[in-house]
This record gives structure tokens, C-alpha cells and sequence, in this order.
């Protein structure tokens, strides 16, 4: 998982200056105050206004006597709210789930990969994105929120790596400030001579705790490129929440599964209620003696079955089965409309989407999701070659229809069945062509050969293949479908017309 | 009972050999073929075309598949060995954004066959078990049936040997008659020593060896498959013709 922080510094200057419609507005030194009068301290300013001098905490009347022409300005609470709205709708542009604090944004963007090069490009985004808001935010990519929020303080634009070893080693020369300890802290930090990150990595961590409690420890496992902290995405203002908590761990999948029937049963009678259906699930299993596993489950198609939902979460939970016992369970479950299907009177009906969905995931947890969906050509020459499409999410439907007795389809295609990878073959070559072939398939004389038909392709792209085919009747009876490769001369068995 | 009584009853029940009428059939794209099944596979039960390889039980496989979903229906198949050919699959017909493909190990396919069947709505489920069925038990098989007639679904198995016994409906043998080789006419006599041969198809004798109800009948239907492209993709001939131009395996 990678999160990424987007964090808007002096958000409430940033509102301010947001309702400004000229750049040279924003440009000039601005200052803004906790209250009006000259008694007012200066909560914020711009960069202008700090190169001039002024500083925070000074009165209004000492920033105007340092700078004379400062524009003293005052944070509207509509006008921080908008701003934080904004951020949080700069957050849901990326992804559908958001963590939001004051000043900062948290927000998957592991999967950005299909539409963005490298992070850094993500990043990038967002922070174009963000001027497009109109406000000024520093990016840090991580993989968990402690540490992204950690490299917000860092720089603009930073990417911690995955690694811990190496998430330590970027963080070893940064200043302890970046971790955000508390004043407490930060002073106890000083009187042991820490200066660096780095020097409180090296420390070992019991002891840190021992003394500066959990906060310290937390801070040290910061250090260390490691964070306990979930990502906890807010549910949507309508989602449905049912949590229970275990008084001893569990660490099977069968008691687990009564508890989340339970679990299941009651958030549906909720959603039933406002005759809603269930349209994703997400889990967030409370791990002993610390940690979370927050896993979405997707959901195909909406539901109102206790047993769909419950077979496609223990099917994930097979998959990906937590690494520790489970204390605490909470699902979270997003409403839709169920959708009303159309039939057609003169069809058969397919089955229901929710059946469909199920079956498919059913499927793919006993196949394998690799080998379950619609088959796909494949723009390449080799006959072999295939690829499988996810399944849809609804049943797919003909658009055209044609009656199965079309009087001229009186002769039917020839097929072939392949085999998948070629088998190994041996074929003992005449004069006219192969006579023999012998393999673990079978082994026979070879009545009529009709061949040799070359193809190759793929060069341009490297790992090419040039070959040799020869469609062959056997003395077994069988019309079988062969290849030379014409570079190791090696012979194969594709498959036999059938 | 008396007679009276029985005559009442019996308006209620229905013979056995209509039953299939009642049931419904999913119909070929061959009209001989579909007069020789009886109006096509049985919905509601396991039909099964077994034959040696060559013989043309995956090209009826395709096109049982492809006649099922151009009208509309919803299919699947399950694939043991890994065997289709998407290819030759669009060139019988078969839109491949509308078929439910599972490749399956041979100790999954079964239980796959199971979970789409019991599904509900699919038509037609095709399962081809290559030339190394895995073996199933008979309760296995029963199961699979009983599951088809709840749903009202054809469950089409192909393989080398029949496997399911008395829980297939129906059961077609497929025998290989001919391969046919022609040549390219497109070539010059320039070329004309050096023109190969082409496979322009397969001929095929099918015949009903097992058949729930009704006569079993010893009609053979007579098949041709034919090469995409090639130019002899003429009408099946008669049984008569084929007897002709048998030739010994």
C-alpha cells in the first residue's frame, strides 16, 4: 500500500489568499491576524511579508510599523472550511477514500500505476491539481501515514521508500522536528543529544518507551520507518458501520466466520431498512497485540444476501489470511440501490447479478482469477497465444440475435484443441516430409503430411519466433497440428484438429 | 383403484418419452444432427459426445456454443486442459465477449461445472474433459445431474470415452470417416512442384449409442468440418456417400 499526504501549510492564510482574484494580490505582503484592532497578534504570513520582516506572533500595529504597506487580513471560519473541503476534494480526485485531518489529506495512490509513470509524476499531479484550487500543498508519498506525514515536513515533493531500511536511511539526516514531537519531548530529545533522526534510530526502543512513554516509542518506530498508525479512510456519510470486539484472539477462519454472519446480518438489516443494498465492504480486523488489516472487498454487483457478502469476505480472508489473531472486527458496508434488472419475455434469463457476482468469485478463488473471465484474441501471430478478461460485472448479453437453425450454417468449423504449453515432440523426416512422429502424446506414422508452412513474427520486439507448421495425418487416426522452430530445430505438438 | 380414479390420475402424469419434449433442447446448428438428438442437447441434463481424436467432438462443442449464445442465451465452458483456441472459436461463431471461460485443473473441474451450473440462468455449460478425464464417482455425476435438472441448464461433456453412464440423457459416439486434403488454387504452375497440401476438413460419422428414451437408433448423421478458408466447405453428404468412401482407421 502506498499513501500518499497531501498537506496545505497555513491553510487558514491559504483560504485568504485563495479569495484573492489577482496574482499581484497575492504576490504583496499579507498578514493574517487573530481578530481585528491593533492588538491582534499575526497568526500567519506570506512569504512577502516574512522577507520584510515581520514574524508571527508580533501585534497588528508592530507589523505595520516594520512594514508599512502590509496588508492585514482575517480567516473567515467559512472560508477555512472551504479550503479544507477542497483539500479533502483534492484527496478524492486520486482515490475513492479519503483520510482527512486538519491541514492534511491522506489517500491510497498504489494503484495509480495504469494511469501514472512514477510517483513522482503522481505526486506532481496532485500538486498541479492542487493550484488549480488554488492551494499550495507539499506531497509525501509513503507506505503508511505516519511516514508520509512525516515527509510532509521534510519537502514539497518526497518519496519515502518502501523498504523500512531504506525509509531509515532518508530519514537518518533530517532534523528530529520532522517526526513532530511535542515541546516535552523535543526538549528530552535535546538533553540527550539527539540532533538527527538518525540518532534517535540508533537508539533501542524499549528503552526510548521506557522513558518517554508511548508517544516516545511511537516517534522512535518513526525513526526506524516503521508506523503502527491505520490508514483509516472516513466512511461516506451514509455508509453503515457494525463493529464488535472479541475478548480473546482469534486465529481461525471457522469461529471467524460466525462472528462475522453476525456481523454481516445486522449491518444489512440496517441498510434493508432505508431499502438499500450493500455496493462494497470494507473490513478492518483489530490484530493482537497491535495493528490493523483494513482490506476492501469488492462487491460486484449490490447485495442484500448475508451468505454472498460473507462468502466473497471469506474468500478474501483465505486469500490473504491475517498474519496475527483477530481482537476486534468492524465492516463497513457502502449503500446503493439495488438495481432493478430488465427481462426480456421472449429470452432466458441469466443469472441474477448477485449470483453472478458470487459464482465468479467463487470461481476465482477456486481457479484462480487468472483463469476465470471471457476469452481475448490477442494481436500477436503466434497461434498459440491467449489472454483471459476479467469477468464483468453483469451478465454479459448478446446485443445481436440470430436463430440457431440458419439453413445455410450446414457445415461446421473445424476446431483444434491446443496444447498449452506445445508439447515436446520427436519426427523422424523423408524425403517428402515427416514420416514419423513420437512423443509422450503419441506415437504413430504419419499417413499424409500437408506442409511446410513458415510463419514468423515478433522480431521487431525482440524474443521473436520463426517456425515451421505441418498439419499431419496420423496412422492413430488423429490429424495432428505441428511445428519446427526453425532456430533450435526442435519439433512440437500444438494440438490436433478436432 | 378404480378405474375411474386411474383415469383421472393419469390425466396428470406425462409419459416418460415426452418428458424431453416438456424439458426443452438446446438445438445445433445442424438440422440432421438436432433430428438424430431429438430437437438438440437436453436442458435440465448431462449430454455427452464422446469419440477418438479427430473425430469432432470439439468443433460440436463449439458450435452448440456458439448457436446457444448468437441466440441470446448465457454459456459457459470449462476447460480442463487448457485447450481453447479463441481463434477458432470467432471463426465458429462463438462472440467470445459473452462466453464464461474457466480453465480448470483436472481435480476442479467438477466442482467449477458445479458452481456455474447451480448458478441458475446459464443455457448451456460446456465441459471438455480432453483425452485424461479425471475420474469422478457416480455420486459425483448424480449430483451434477440433479443439479442441471434443478436449474433447467445442458450440461455438454466432451471426451475420448462416455463417463457419465446412466446420468447422461444422451449420449453421442463420433467416429472419424475422412481427412480431406486439397490444394491451394490460387497457386501458379510456376509453383505447382512446390505446392503442399492442405487439410480442407474432417468427415464425421455421429450416431445416438445411448439415449434415456426411446429407441436407441442405429441412423448415423454424417458431419463435415471444414477447414476456415478452405474452399471445399460443401454440405454434408449422405450416409450412403460416406459408406463409399469409408476408409479403414
Amino acid at each position: 500500500m502506498r499513501i500518499a499526504c497531501a498537506y496545505a501549510p497555513q491553510i487558514a492564510l491559504q483560504s485568504v489568499l485563495r479569495g484573492l482574484a489577482e496574482a499581484h494580490e497575492r504576490e504583496a505582503p499579507i498578514a493574517l491576524a487573530a481578530g481585528p484592532g491593533g492588538r491582534a497578534l499575526i497568526l500567519a504570513l506570506n512569504r512577502s511579508a516574512r522577507a520584510m520582516g515581520t514574524v508571527v506572533g508580533m501585534t497588528v500595529t508592530q507589523a505595520r510599523a516594520r512594514v508599512p504597506g502590509v496588508r492585514i487580513l482575517q480567516a473567515q471560519p467559512a472560508d477555512v472550511e472551504a479550503a479544507e473541503a477542497a483539500l479533502q476534494d483534492l484527496g478524492l480526485g486520486f482515490a475513492a477514500r479519503i483520510d482527512a485531518e486538519p491541514e492534511r489529506v491522506f489517500f491510497e495512490v498504489g494503484d495509480l500505476g495504469s494511469l501514472y509513470a512514477t510517483e513522482k509524476t503522481v505526486a506532481q499531479a496532485i500538486q498541479s491539481r492542487a493550484a488549480r484550487l488554488g492551494l499550495f500543498v507539499r506531497v509525501a508519498v509513503a507506505s503508511n501515514k505516519g511516514l508520509a506525514r512525516v515527509g510532509t515536513r521534510m519537502g514539497d515533493t518526497v518519496l519515502i521508500p518502501e523498504a523500512p531500511k531504506q525509509a531509515k536511511a532518508m530519514l537518518g539526516a533530517a532534523a528530529l522536528d520532522v517526526l513532530g514531537p511535542g515541546e516535552e519531548t523535543r526538549q528530552a530529545l535535546t538533553q540527550w543529544g539527539l540532533k538527527t533522526v538518525g540518532d534517535l534510530a540508533r537508539l533501542p526502543i524499549p528503552d526510548v518507551s521506557l522513558r518517554l512513554g508511548a508517544k516516545g516509542a511511537q516517534l522512535a518506530r518513526l525513526a526506524n520507518g516503521q508506523s503502527d498508525e491505520p490508514f483509516l479512510p472516513q466512511p461516506p456519510a451514509d455508509a453503515i458501520e457494525e463493529g464488535i470486539d472479541l475478548d480473546y484472539s482469534v486465529d481461525s477462519l471457522e469461529p471467524l466466520s460466525f462472528l462475522l454472519q453476525a456481523l454481516l446480518d445486522r449491518a444489512l438489516q440496517r441498510l434493508e431498512c432505508r431499502s438499500l443494498a450493500c455496493a462494497g465492504l470494507t473490513l478492518r480486523l483489530k490484530l493482537e497485540p497491535r495493528g490493523f488489516d483494513v482490506r476492501e472487498v469488492p462487491v460486484q454487483s449490490p447485495t442484500r444476501e448475508t451468505s454472498t457478502l460473507l462468502q466473497l469476505v471469506l474468500l478474501d480472508l483465505e486469500r490473504r489470511p491475517p498474519d496475527r489473531g483477530v481482537v476486534g472486527m468492524t465492516a463497513m458496508l457502502r449503500p446503493a440501490r439495488v438495481r432493478a434488472t430488465q427481462l426480456d419475455m421472449f429470452s432466458r434469463a441469466g443469472p441474477a447479478p448477485e449470483r453472478w457476482a458470487a459464482t465468479v468469485a467463487r470461481l476465482s478463488a477456486l481457479v484462480g482469477p487468472e483463469h476465470v473471465g471471457l476469452p481475448l484474441l490477442v494481436d500477436s501471430w503466434r497461434e498459440e497465444a491467449v489472454a483471459v478478461q476479467p469477468a464483468p460485472a453483469s451478465v454479459p448479453t448478446a446485443s445481436v440475435r440470430k436463430e440457431a437453425n440458419d439453413e445455410s450454417h450446414t457445415t461446421g468449423m473445424l476446431a483444434i484443441h491446443r496444447f498449452r504449453p506445445p508439447r515436446d515432440l520427436e519426427v523422424l523426416i523423408g524425403p517428402t516430409g515427416p514420416e514419423a512422429l513420437r512423443g509422450k502424446e503419441t506415437t504413430a506414422h504419419i499417413v499424409t503430411a500437408a506442409g511446410p508452412y513458415r510463419m514468423s513474427g515478433e522480431w521487431w520486439a525482440g524474443g521473436g519466433f520463426c517456425r515451421e507448421y505441418w498439419d499431419v495425418h496420423a496412422s492413430d487416426g488423429a490429424l495432428y497440428r505441428i511445428h519446427k522452430d526453425r532456430e533450435t530445430s526442435k519439433w512440437y505438438l500444438d494440438g490436433y484438429y478436432d | 383403484m378404480t378405474a375411474t380414479a386411474l383415469e383421472q390420475l393419469s390425466a396428470f402424469l406425462v409419459p416418460a418419452h415426452k418428458l424431453e419434449t416438456k424439458r426443452g433442447h438446446v438445438p445445433t446448428p445442424w438440422p440432421t444432427l438436432n433430428e438424430l438428438l431429438g430437437g438438440g442437447w437436453q436442458l435440465g441434463a448431462l449430454n455427452e459426445v464422446h469419440g477418438p481424436r479427430s473425430s469432432g467432438r470439439t468443433s460440436i462443442l463449439y458450435a452448440s456454443l456458439a448457436a446457444a449464445l448468437q441466440r441470446g442465451a448465457v454459456a459457459a465452458l470449462v476447460d480442463t486442459e487448457s485447450a481453447f483456441d479463441p481463434r477458432r472459436a470467432e471463426q465458429a461463431g462463438i462472440p467470445l465477449r459473452q462466453l464464461l471461460w474457466v480453465c480448470a485443473q483436472p481435480n476442479q473441474t467438477f466442482k467449477a461445472a458445479e458452481l456455474i451450473v447451480s448458478a441458475g440462468g446459464f443455457e448451456l455449460v460446456g465441459l471438455d474433459l480432453g483425452d485424461y478425464p479425471p475420474r469422478l464417482p457416480t455420486a459425483g455425476w448424480i449430483r451434477l445431474r440433479n443439479v442441471a435438472e434443478k436449474q433447467g441448464t445442458a450440461v455438454l461433456l466432451t471426451a475420448r470415452f462416455p463417463l457419465a453412464g446412466t446420468c447422461s440423457a444422451m449420449s453421442l459416439e463420433l467416429r472419424q470417416r475422412s481427412v480431406d486434403f486439397g490444394f491451394d488454387a490460387g497457386l501458379d504452375d510456376r509453383r505447382e512442384r512446390f505446392r503442399p497440401p492442405l487439410v480442407t476438413g474432417i468427415r464425421s460419422s455421429a450416431c445416438v449409442s445411448r439415449g434415456r428414451h426411446g429407441p436407441l437408433s442405429v441412423v448415423e448423421c454424417a458431419l463435415f468440418f471444414c477447414q476456415p478458408g478452405s474452399s471445399s466447405s460443401s454440405a454434408a453428404p449422405s450416409v450412403a456417400q460416406l459408406a463409399a468412401q469409408r476408409t479403414p482407421a
